[in-house]
């Protein structure tokens, strides 16, 4: 090679690399990690979709073939965006998500066989809500109920919520209560007898199913002493009595009731035997706390609360 | 770890042997994106999004021993798309002679002259003759090498180098051949 060519060749050999060079090598590799890392989620994502579709074909053709098969999907909730299952034979469960602004709609009930199926479904703006609001529910017993709080609604849709009960073997009432916090709804179910209960939480559009199942009645259960407040129409000062019994004394199964004429109670907690619910009464005048009157029921399981009028 | 294994390691998705790759590779990616951009940042900057260009793609490599014709091309369009864009933006301030920046803590005294020789000599070809020169005669590629980079036929390469020696006035020594 010419002289010339040699002496252009060591400049560029001459050419300095900085050390500055490592870091940007580094920051490459590693923006190139990120998008291998993306494409392989958007990958997955389209194979999972198309699983998706090619089952949900499948899943359409059997259905609308086979007769058995369609009757046996029935009692499973394979088709829809099933996201969480809960069961509260006895006690509490959550879902949803952290929102607010919704409002809540309790459509009819539907009978299946035994089975009966209650539907809540979730708005924003009026527009059908893709997420359920975040909700809480709870079973209680003396008398069988559900309770739903649900933190961030902002309406209840009345007028849907209550449908005809007529024609239901399992749900005696369904009503709101009274709920000093103007960001939170709460409703309650009552029952006729106990049951097993199951909410199937949907998405897009967003809704509760709330399946109800008959419980065999303990015939050996006995009634329970329930500590509670006088008769109340519905109003704020119901709402201050429970307060009062949940935040001030430390109860802990306090709950809201209707009794028998439509009028509210708070009870404070029901006791297996009627000297427990005194001693409790006894223990909570001698605190000083309340200054409203607290009577001692006796009731079955499937009793409403009493009147009582003060 | 060969550089072979490493290759094959790195087509799987291992980003350290990769990194290994790139590591021993860096100082050529580095001069030849200089030649191209001829200030340090710009240089910096087409090393870096040739290497980004080649983890996210070193997967459909089908050819491991073809590592680093697969690189420098890679490196040269990104190069040649940095000319590209720059021609579009308005040269400022602390440009001198050729087109070359001063650069700050770069090559002093006889050696940036030297590289300011470089640079007019460079400056004399196009982006195609410039890059034959730079494989041929600054990082030693045979001209099937050069051909597989710039996926030219072998023919084409040498009558760019041809007309680039000549565009530089440089002429083989006597029984020199390009082979």
């Amino acid at each position: 090679m010419s002289k010339d060519m040699d002496n252009l060749r060591q400049a560029y050999e001459s050419i300095p690399v900085p050390g500055e060079l490592d870091a940007v090598l580094a920051g490459a590799v590693q923006r190139g990690r990120r998008e291998v890392r993306r494409e392989m989620v958007k990958r997955n994502m389209v194979r999972s979709a198309a699983g998706f579709i090619v089952l949900f074909t499948a899943l359409t053709i059997t259905v609308n073939t086979v007769p058995a098969f369609a009757e046996a999907l029935g009692e499973l909730p394979l088709v829809g965006n099933l996201v969480r299952v809960l069961r509260l034979d006895k006690g509490t469960g959550s879902g949803g998500e952290i929102t607010d602004g919704t409002q809540v709609g309790v459509g009819g009930i539907e009978q299946q066989g035994e089975t009966e199926v209650l539907k809540l479904s979730f708005s924003e703006a009026g527009l059908p809500a893709e997420t359920a609001n975040y909700y809480e529910a709870e079973y209680r017993e003396y008398p069988a109920s559900l309770l739903f709080s649900i933190p961030g609604a902002r309406g209840l849709a009345l007028e849907e919520v209550f449908p005809d009960l007529a024609g239901s073997k399992l749900v005696k009432d369904v009503y709101r209560l009274v709920t000093l916090d103007d960001s939170c709804e709460r409703f309650v179910i009552t029952f006729k007898q106990p049951v097993e209960t199951e909410i199937r939480e949907y998405t897009d559009p967003a809704r509760l199913e709330l399946i109800i199942k008959a419980k065999t009645a303990d015939n050996a259960a006995g009634p329970v002493y329930s500590l509670r407040s006088g008769s109340q129409r519905f109003g704020e000062s119901i709402g201050v009595i429970e307060g009062v019994l949940r935040y001030e004394a430390g109860g802990r199964d306090v709950r809201m009731l209707k009794d028998a004429a439509g009028t509210y109670c708070v009870e404070e907690g029901y006791y297996a035997t009627e000297a427990e619910a005194e001693a409790r009464r006894q223990e909570l005048r001698a605190a000083g706390i309340i200054d409203f009157e607290l009577y001692i029921e006796s009731r079955g399981p499937t009793d409403s609360p009493k009147v009582i009028s003060e | 770890m060969d550089a072979k294994a490493a290759v094959k390691k790195a087509v799987k998705g291992d980003a350290a042997a990769f990194a290994q790759l790139i590591e021993t590779k860096k100082a050529e990616l580095y001069r030849i994106a200089y030649s191209y951009a001829k200030n340090r940042d710009d240089a910096m900057d087409i090393v870096g999004e040739a290497v980004y260009k080649a983890f996210v793609s070193v997967g459909s490599l089908r050819k491991p021993e073809y590592f680093n014709t697969w690189l420098t091309r890679i490196l040269i369009n990104c190069a040649v798309d940095h000319l590209n864009k720059a021609k579009k933006t308005v040269r400022t301030a602390g440009e001198v002679g050729n087109g070359a920046l001063v650069e700050p803590g770069g090559a002093g005294g006889t050696e940036h002259e030297a590289i300011m020789d470089l640079y007019g000599a460079l400056d004399r070809l196009d982006t195609k003759h410039r890059t034959v020169i730079i494989l041929k005669f600054f990082h030693d590629l045979t001209l099937a090498e050069i051909a597989r980079v710039l996926e030219w036929p072998v023919g084409t390469v040498k009558t760019y180098l041809y007309r680039a020696l000549q565009a530089l006035n440089i002429s083989l020594k006597e029984g020199e051949e390009i082979e």
